[in-house]
């Protein structure tokens, strides 16, 4: 559980970093896309949070406060990550805990690719819907705290998140159908 | 009471398997009896299921984690990117309240047949103007020949201040006396006297001449003789100051010294920026020459000139009234026609429109005639008419 104040003493300002750094870190590669790159942006996330470490008034969790230096951290570094030429490939292997459906167990490669194709349809998403998507189905935030992060209306973050549903599972049935699959997999 | 959670958290909380038991036992019944929430509980499940996306370890640990890094700087580029659409908006917010303002009245060949025909000139408002200035105000100055010089007619000074908005300031004497004399003859004629009255309309008044209870009078008791009295451009009464009876005439730092009291006592709107002399003289010449114009073109450019001098006031207020007195001319010309339309048909109404014309000639309430009198004779009916604004 990471404290409610940020420390002043280095010491204990690592042991937030130890307690925050792996929501973070998993935060800035889902806007990323990139392993590198989220590791230069949360440097630079806990880097500003060092500077400005008396700047933290209480209001609202510190976990919070943290993820919107993270999230200006990434839009301020946006444009530079988009200018990238030579991204790399990322780790598409799935998670046993998030439970697969058995037929995609069943048929391990063609899985990975399925995976990996719905991960092309979030990733081609406008950041618009993007960001709230992956604020939502990732970090498990509320609407009404993914619209303090994004500096939206809660009802903005409603809108994006439905289209940006109807645009991702526009792609998941569309996989099903050329694979002749049943569909819902819950 | 929290605020309802939106549906899509709760369908989350339904696929994930997070709901508590009641909760679930509640979303299942809403569930069965709504087919749209059904097919957004599909939905959901299918996105969740297919977007399961580990993300790798973190590698950065709190011995690699370098906290003194220097900041990294936003390129500039970015906040030229950032900029732009505000300014672009700034230049459209910009543009549209400038085209606004070029923006006229619809041409008559824009409104539709039988449409109504909107007025550029011919306004509803006409209301009776102030009384004309004294003719003196046309060449009135506090000072002439280097010095101050008084009007003798109080009535007409009032009418001089009232007109010109300048403080009114009086010289209780009297013609016959010594002291009087003795001040026209050396203070009234001192540089610092002239230079002080500048901001005010002078009179001479005779004691003799007020009634017996005006406060003006007030100023002599206690054995004071002559005084002088200021009011406001109100007409209020704003001070009163006697000079002791010494049998010699008070020396000009003594006039100059009352007269700066008298224009400190006024209230300070009095004092900023009264309007110039030249500027009154000026006025008052284009409302005098307006008044014997025959032309009418002339006449209204003798207003607006008027309009034109840093004369805020009854000046200002009367050529306004006067051009409005015009636009109130052309409307009743415009009814007179409405109602021969009426009981005689176009042609009367028409022709009535061609007699009245002259009066109103080089103005632009005779454009708006014109163009009454074009559609009468297109329509063949008189047309609705929208009076300017």
């Amino acid at each position: 559980m990471p404290p409610s104040s940020i420390p002043v003493d280095r010491g204990g300002f690592l042991t937030l970093f130890e307690d925050l750094k792996d929501p973070m870190y998993r935060f800035l590669y889902r806007l990323s896309r990139d392993a590198h790159d989220a590791e230069d942006l949360l440097q630079e996330t806990f880097a500003t949070l060092w500077r400005k470490r008396d700047q933290f008034r209480g209001e609202g969790s510190l976990a919070g406060y943290v993820r919107k230096i993270a999230y200006r951290t990434y839009l301020n570094a946006r444009p530079r990550l988009g200018r990238r030429k030579n991204e790399r490939p990322i780790d598409v292997e799935p998670s046993a805990r998030d439970g697969a459906p058995d037929e995609w167990v069943a048929r391990g490669d063609e899985r990975a690719r399925r995976l990996e194709s719905v991960r092309g349809a979030v990733d081609a998403l406008p950041a618009g819907w993007r960001e709230p998507f992956v604020l939502f189905r990732y970090e498990g935030l509320t609407c009404t705290e993914i619209a303090e992060c994004l500096g939206v209306t809660p009802k903005a973050v409603e809108l994006r998140l439905a289209r940006a549903l109807k645009a991702v599972a526009a792609r998941v049935r569309g996989l099903e159908a050329a694979s002749g699959g049943s569909g819902t997999a819950a | 009471m929290s605020a309802p959670r939106p549906p899509l958290e709760t369908v989350r909380a339904w696929v994930e398997g997070t709901l508590s038991p009641r909760d679930r036992e509640a979303f299942a019944a809403a569930l069965a009896a709504d087919r749209g929430l059904a097919d957004l509980v599909a939905e959901y499940a299918d996105v969740h299921a297919a977007t399961v996306h580990e993300a790798p370890a973190c590698p950065v640990t709190a011995g690699t984690l370098r906290l003194d890094a220097p900041p990294v700087r936003t390129p500039v580029l970015t906040w030229v990117r950032r900029a732009t659409p505000i300014a672009a908006a700034l230049l459209v917010v910009a543009g549209a309240a400038f085209a606004i303002s070029r923006m006229t009245p619809s041409e008559p060949s824009l409104v539709p047949e039988g449409g109504p025909l909107v007025l550029r000139a011919i306004r509803a408002e006409g209301r009776e103007p102030p009384p004309a200035p004294p003719a003196i105000l046309a060449h009135y100055t506090p000072a002439t020949d280097e010095r101050i010089a008084f009007l003798s007619d109080y009535a007409e000074a009032k009418a001089v201040a009232r007109a010109a908005s300048r403080p009114l300031l009086v010289f209780l004497s009297l013609e016959e006396c010594p002291i009087c004399r003795g001040m026209r003859a050396q203070a009234f004629r001192d540089e610092s006297v002239v230079r002080a009255a500048q901001g005010f309309v002078l009179a001479a008044v005779s004691p003799g001449d007020l009634d017996p209870g005006d406060p003006l009078l007030r100023a002599l008791t206690g054995n004071r003789w002559p005084a002088f009295a200021a009011f406001d451009t109100s007409g209020a009464l704003r001070r009163e100051h006697g000079f002791p009876l010494t049998g010699v005439p008070p020396d000009a730092n003594a006039v100059a010294d009352e007269l700066k009291a008298a224009y400190a006592a006024l209230p300070a709107s009095d004092r900023s920026r009264p309007p110039s002399w030249d500027d009154l003289h000026a006025a008052a010449r284009a409302l005098r020459d307006a008044d014997d114009e025959e032309d009418p073109a002339a006449r209204r450019a003798a207003w607006l000139s008027v309009l034109k001098r840093r004369v805020e006031g009854p000046l200002a207020d009367r050529a306004r009234a006067l051009l409005a007195q015009d636009s109130k001319a052309a409307r009743e010309a415009l009814e007179a026609a409405r109602g021969i339309a009426a009981k005689e048909g176009a042609a009367a109404a028409r022709a009535r429109i061609d007699a009245d014309l002259p009066r109103f000639a080089g103005t632009p309430y005779a454009d708006d005639l014109r163009r009454v009198r074009d559609r009468l004779e297109r329509d063949g009916a008189f047309p609705p008419v929208v009076l300017a604004r």
